[in-house]
C-alpha cells in the first residue's frame, strides 16, 4: 500500500473527526432509538451482560440480536462515560471515509481518486447525521466496507476476510444486502471467466450469512414470519421508516454529483469485465431496489449507498479527466471540472456543512426528567416517539415503546396510546392504561399541543410534576 | 472410496438427533399423538362403530387397521422411500445416491410426516414404487400400486400422470412409454372415479404464502431456506443443458400452487421433485475442484450446518403442535359434560381436537374436498368471531345448531382476539345466555342456554 496515500486518508480521516466533533450536526441526540442503545450499553457496562428480556420495555419483552457493537463500546463507556460513545462514532465514521479511500485506491491505482472519493465520504449528508447519535450503524458500514475491501484482496486475506465476514453477520441483518449483492454480482457477470475465485467465496459468504442469521432471528422469525423484514412496524409508522420519496431526493441525500458521476462510472464499467465494478454496481443496484421496495430502511439504506456511491464517483471523475483529456481546448475541460466542483460543494458539502437537527429532548427536559419523583415499581405512560429516552433517563419501565419485535399487532398499540391522551372521560383511559400496567402518565410539551391536556386528568390523576414535563399518577383502577 | 465412506458416517451421525430428539421430548408429553394423528384414530373410531368420520376414510386408514402404531406406520413408510428413492437412483454416482438420502434425513416434510402425519408418505412411497415399477417397464405393478395411489384424490391422479409422463418423457422418450403412460393413466382416473375419491382432499384449509412454505418463517410443514437454495442454484445451472429442469420447475410451482387444496402431499411431492437437483448442487459443490480449500470446507460446513440447523429448529418447534395438559384437560371435561349430540364452536383448526379427544361435533374443521368444502361455515365463524351485536351473535348461534362454545388461549392471543371483549368474547359476557361450565388453563367451555 502506498504510504503517501496512507497518510492522506489519515489525514483526511482526522480531518472528519475534528470536523463532526466541532461541527456535529445535533447537540444532543434527535433520534429516540439512540437512547435504546445507550441503555443497552450502560446496562452491559454496569452488569456485564444483558439480559434477554428486557424489563424496562412492555413490562418485559424478549430482546432480538448479539448486541456486539454494545458490547465492544460497554467498556468504554464505563470508564469515559458518554463521550466515549461519541468518539467511537466518530472514530467509526473516519474509519469508513478511510476504507472508502482504499477500496477506490484498490480499483483505480490512483493516489488522487482514492482521496477525492475519501473526501467525497467526508461529505455524505446523510452519513454525517448518525455523528451525532448512538447506534451501530457505523460499526456495520465499517464492517460492510471492510468486508468489500477484503474480497478484492483475496485470496491474500482470506482468514481476515471469514474474520470480518462472521462478525458482520453477527452483528446486523444488512449482512444480508452483501449475500444479495454477491448473488446479483454473480447473476450480472455470470459469462465472465474470473468467476470460479469468486464463485467460491460467494458460496461460502452466502451460506454463512443466512446460516447465521437464521440461528440469530430464529424466534423472531417463526413469531413473525415474513414481515420480521418490516420489524412488526404498526401501518402508521411504515412511511416514516422507509424510503417514499422521489426518486431526486434520494439523489439529493446521497449527494447529487456523486450520484451522477457514479453512475456515469457504473454504466461504463459494466460494459466492460472489471470484476471490482461491477461488484459495486451490484451493490448500488440492490440497495435501490431494497429502498424503493421497501425492505430497506431510510436511515440504514441512504448512508451505505453514498458510501458506495463515492467510490463509484471517484472513478467517474477519473473516467471523466480522460475524456476531457482529450479535448482540444483546455479552457472548456477546466471550466467543466470547475463546474462540477462548485456542483459538488453545492450539492454535497454545503448541506453537510448546514446540517442541523434539533435535538429530541431540550436540556430542560432532559433535567426535569431525571429529576422526576417517580416510585421504584413505576411504569410510565408516554408517547411512542420518545419512549426509550423516557425509559433510559428515568430508569423505570414505559407502558410500550417504539421496538415492536415479539409484539402481538403493533397497530392496537398504536391506537391505545392515541385513545389514552385524546380519551375524553378517565373510564375511556383507564382500561388501556391498566393494560400495559401504566402507573404515571406522562406529556411532553409536544403532547399538549397535540392533544391538549385531558379533563379527567383532574378527578382520578394526581399531578407530580408540571415543569416542562406534565407527569400525573395514575389513582383510579376500573374496578 | 474411503472419502466417500467417512462422508457417509459423518451424514448418518448428523442425522441421528433427528430421530432421538424427538422420541426423548415424546416421552415427556401428555399427549405424544398430534392432531393429525388423533383424526386418523377418530376416523378408525367412527368406521368401526359406523359413524360419519369427520374425513372421508382413504386407504391409509384402511392400513391402519392393521398396523395400529401410526408412528411406527411412518417411519416404516420413510424407509420404504428411503429403498425407492435408491432404487430409483441406481444409475447414478454412489456420492449423489448417499447425498440424496442426506437430504431426506434433513428435509422438515419428510420426517416431520414419519411423526406426525404418515398418511403423506403413504402417497409419496406409492408414487415413487409406481415410478420404479415403471422404469422396470412392470406393466401389472404400475398399475396396480398407482390404482392405489389414485384412491386419494383426482387432483392427486392428475398429479400422479404428470410426474410419471414427465420422468418418461425424459429418460424413455415418449414413444416407448406412451402406451404405458395411457393404461396407467386411464386406470388411475377409473380407479380414482370408482372409489368416489374426491376431486381433492386437504385436511388443513391454508392460505399459500412464504410463511405458510418456508419451515424458517414459521410454516407448520414446509420447505428449507437451504434446501431451496441449492435446488434452485442447480435448476439455475441445468436450465438450458437439459429441458428436464425446466418442466421439474414448472411442476414443482405447480405442486407448491395446489397446498392449499392437496396440503401437506403438495409440499411434500414438491420436496421429492427437487431433490435431486439439491443432491446435484451438494454433489457438485463437493465434487468440483476448488481454488481455496478454506472457503472449500468453511463453506460446506456452513451449508451443512444451516440444513442441520432447519431440521433441528424445526423438530424443536413441531412437538409444540401436539395438544397440552391443559387443552387435553378441557377436551376431556367436554367429552364427559356435554350431550352425545352436542355441536360445538371453535376456531377451525380446533376441529380435529374437538372430533378426536373430545368427541363431540365441531361445528367446523380446516378439511377441504369437492365434497366438503368448509367455505360458508367458515365464513359464519369468520362473522361470529367479529359480531359485537348481542341479538344478532344469538341468532346466528342458534341458527348454526351450536350447542357449545371452546374458546382457547390460543384464540384469546392473537389467534382471532387481540384484547378483551373483541368480538364475540363481548357477546359471551351475557351469563343468562352463556353458561361458562369449564375455565381452567385459559381454556373457557361455554353452553348456550
Amino acid at each position: 500500500m502506498d504510504k503517501r496515500l496512507l497518510y492522506g486518508l489519515f489525514l483526511i480521516g482526522i480531518a472528519a473527526m475534528i470536523f463532526s466533533l466541532a461541527f456535529p450536526p445535533a447537540a444532543d441526540y434527535t433520534k429516540d432509538s439512540s437512547y435504546f442503545h445507550e441503555r443497552i450499553i450502560s446496562t452491559i457496562a454496569q452488569n456485564g451482560h444483558i439480559s434477554s428480556i428486557d424489563a424496562q420495555s412492555y413490562q418485559g419483552r424478549e430482546l432480538t440480536g448479539l448486541f456486539i457493537f454494545h458490547y465492544f463500546v460497554a467498556p468504554f463507556y464505563a470508564l469515559f462515560g458518554q463521550s466515549a460513545l461519541h468518539f467511537i462514532t466518530v472514530l467509526l465514521l473516519a474509519g469508513c471515509i478511510v476504507l472508502v479511500g482504499i477500496i477506490t485506491f484498490d480499483l483505480t491505482h490512483s493516489r488522487k481518486l482514492s482521496l477525492i472519493a475519501a473526501i467525497t465520504a467526508m461529505f455524505i449528508p446523510s452519513l454525517m447525521q448518525l455523528t451525532s447519535e448512538t447506534s451501530p450503524l457505523l460499526f456495520t458500514f465499517f464492517l460492510f466496507l471492510s468486508c468489500i475491501a477484503l474480497f478484492f484482496r483475496l485470496p491474500q486475506h482470506q482468514y481476515l476476510y471469514a474474520t470480518t465476514l462472521t462478525l458482520f453477520a453477527l452483528t446486523s441483518p444488512l449482512s444480508l444486502i452483501y449475500a444479495l449483492s454477491f448473488t446479483a454480482y454473480l447473476l450480472i457477470s455470470s459469462h465472465k471467466k474470473y468467476l470460479k475465485r469468486d464463485r467460491e467465496v460467494y458460496i461460502f459468504s452466502t451460506a454463512l450469512i443466512i446460516w447465521l442469521q437464521l440461528i440469530i432471528y430464529k424466534k423472531a422469525l417463526f413469531f413473525h414470519g415474513i414481515s420480521l423484514i418490516y420489524s412488526n412496524l404498526p401501518q402508521t409508522y411504515l412511511p416514516n421508516v422507509f424510503f417514499d420519496q422521489h426518486i431526486l431526493t434520494l439523489l439529493t441525500l446521497v449527494g447529487f454529483i456523486p450520484a451522477l458521476l457514479g453512475a456515469y462510472a457504473a454504466y461504463h464499467y459494466v460494459s466492460r469485465a472489471k470484476r471490482e465494478d461491477i461488484f459495486l454496481f451490484s451493490i448500488v443496484l440492490v440497495i435501490i431496489t431494497l429502498l424503493f421496495a421497501r425492505l430497506l430502511t431510510a436511515e440504514q439504506g441512504i448512508p451505505l449507498l453514498g458510501l458506495v456511491i463515492s467510490i463509484l464517483f471517484a472513478q467517474g471523475i477519473g473516467l471523466l479527466n480522460t475524456q476531457l483529456k482529450a479535448l482540444k481546448s483546455k479552457t472548456l475541460s477546466y471550466a467543466l471540472l470547475t463546474l462540477i466542483f462548485i456542483a459538488f460543494l453545492a450539492t454535497s458539502v454545503v448541506p453537510t456543512l448546514t446540517l442541523h437537527k434539533e435535538p429530541l429532548l431540550t436540556t430542560q427536559e432532559k433535567t426535569d426528567l431525571a429529576t422526576l419523583p417517580l416510585p421504584q415499581n413505576a411504569t410510565i405512560m408516554t408517547t411512542l416517539d420518545k419512549a426509550h429516552a423516557v425509559a433510559f433517563i428515568t430508569k423505570r419501565p414505559v407502558a410500550a415503546d417504539s421496538n415492536f419485535l415479539f409484539v402481538d399487532n403493533s397497530d392496537f398499540v398504536v391506537q391505545d396510546i392515541d385513545n389514552i391522551y385524546s380519551s375524553s372521560f378517565a373510564s375511556q383511559a383507564l382500561p388501556f392504561l391498566e393494560r400495559y400496567s401504566a402507573t404515571h402518565i406522562l406529556y411532553f410539551d409536544e403532547d399538549v399541543k397535540k392533544y391538549g391536556l385531558n379533563s379527567y386528568l383532574d378527578d382520578c390523576f394526581k399531578l407530580i410534576s408540571n415543569t416542562s414535563i406534565i407527569l400525573y399518577e395514575v389513582r383510579c383502577t376500573t374496578q | 472410496m474411503k472419502k466417500e465412506t467417512l462422508f457417509t458416517i459423518l451424514c448418518y451421525l448428523l442425522t441421528l438427533p433427528t430421530f432421538i430428539i424427538p422420541l426423548f421430548v415424546f416421552s415427556t408429553l401428555p399427549s405424544s399423538l398430534s392432531t393429525e394423528q388423533l383424526l386418523h384414530q377418530d376416523v378408525l373410531s367412527d368406521l368401526k362403530f359406523n359413524r360419519d368420520p369427520v374425513i372421508e376414510p382413504n386407504l391409509y386408514h384402511s392400513i391402519l387397521k392393521f398396523i395400529p402404531s401410526q408412528r411406527l406406520l411412518g417411519i416404516l413408510l420413510f424407509a420404504t422411500i428411503l429403498f425407492l428413492t435408491f432404487a430409483l437412483l441406481k444409475e447414478k454416482k454412489p456420492l449423489f445416491r448417499i447425498l440424496c438420502t442426506f437430504l431426506l434425513f434433513l428435509t422438515p416434510i419428510t420426517v416431520g410426516a414419519a411423526l406426525y402425519d404418515a398418511q403423506v408418505l403413504l402417497f409419496i412411497a406409492l408414487l415413487l414404487a409406481a415410478l420404479y415399477f415403471f422404469k422396470k417397464q412392470k406393466t401389472i405393478p404400475t398399475l396396480l400400486v398407482f390404482a392405489a395411489y389414485s384412491t386419494a384424490s383426482i387432483a392427486h391422479t392428475l398429479l400422479g400422470i404428470l410426474v410419471l409422463t414427465t420422468y418418461a418423457v425424459f429418460t424413455k422418450g415418449w414413444k416407448d412409454s406412451k402406451k404405458t403412460l395411457l393404461l396407467t393413466g386411464s386406470t388411475g382416473l377409473l380407479t380414482a372415479l370408482l372409489s368416489k375419491a374426491p376431486l381433492f382432499y386437504s385436511y388443513y384449509a391454508e392460505q399459500l404464502s412464504l410463511s405458510s412454505l418456508f419451515v424458517e418463517l414459521g410454516a407448520k410443514r414446509g420447505v428449507g431456506v437451504f434446501f431451496i437454495t441449492l435446488a434452485a442454484f442447480a435448476i439455475w445451472r441445468l436450465w438450458s443443458k437439459h429441458r428436464s429442469s425446466q418442466v421439474v420447475f414448472a411442476l414443482t410451482i405447480l405442486s407448491f400452487a395446489l397446498t392449499p387444496y392437496l396440503g401437506d402431499f403438495a409440499i411434500a411431492l414438491a420436496t421429492f421433485l427437487l431433490l435431486p437437483y439439491a443432491a446435484w448442487s451438494l454433489h457438485h459443490l463437493l465434487t468440483q475442484k476448488w481454488e481455496s480449500p478454506f472457503f472449500y470446507y468453511v463453506g460446506i460446513c456452513a451449508l451443512i450446518c444451516g440444513l442441520l440447523f432447519t431440521q433441528l429448529a424445526y423438530l424443536d418447534r413441531a412437538y409444540t403442535y401436539l395438544p397440552d395438559q391443559a387443552a387435553l384437560d378441557a377436551l376431556s371435561f367436554a367429552k364427559e359434560k356435554t350431550p352425545p349430540n352436542a355441536v360445538i364452536f371453535s376456531h377451525p383448526q380446533n376441529g380435529y381436537l374437538i372430533e378426536s379427544i373430545a368427541d363431540r361435533k365441531a361445528y367446523t374443521t380446516t378439511y377441504v374436498t369437492s365434497s366438503s368444502d368448509p367455505r360458508f361455515k367458515l365464513k359464519v365463524s369468520d362473522l361470529l368471531f367479529n359480531e359485537r351485536n348481542f341479538e344478532e351473535g344469538v341468532a346466528l348461534i342458534k341458527s348454526a345448531g351450536i350447542t357449545h362454545i371452546l374458546i382457547t388461549p390460543h384464540m384469546k392471543n392473537g389467534q382471532i382476539w387481540y384484547r378483551d371483549g373483541e368480538g364475540l368474547l363481548f357477546i359471551l359476557r351475557d351469563k343468562n345466555t352463556f353458561k361458562k361450565i369449564y375455565s381452567k388453563g385459559g381454556y373457557d367451555l361455554y353452553e348456550i342456554q
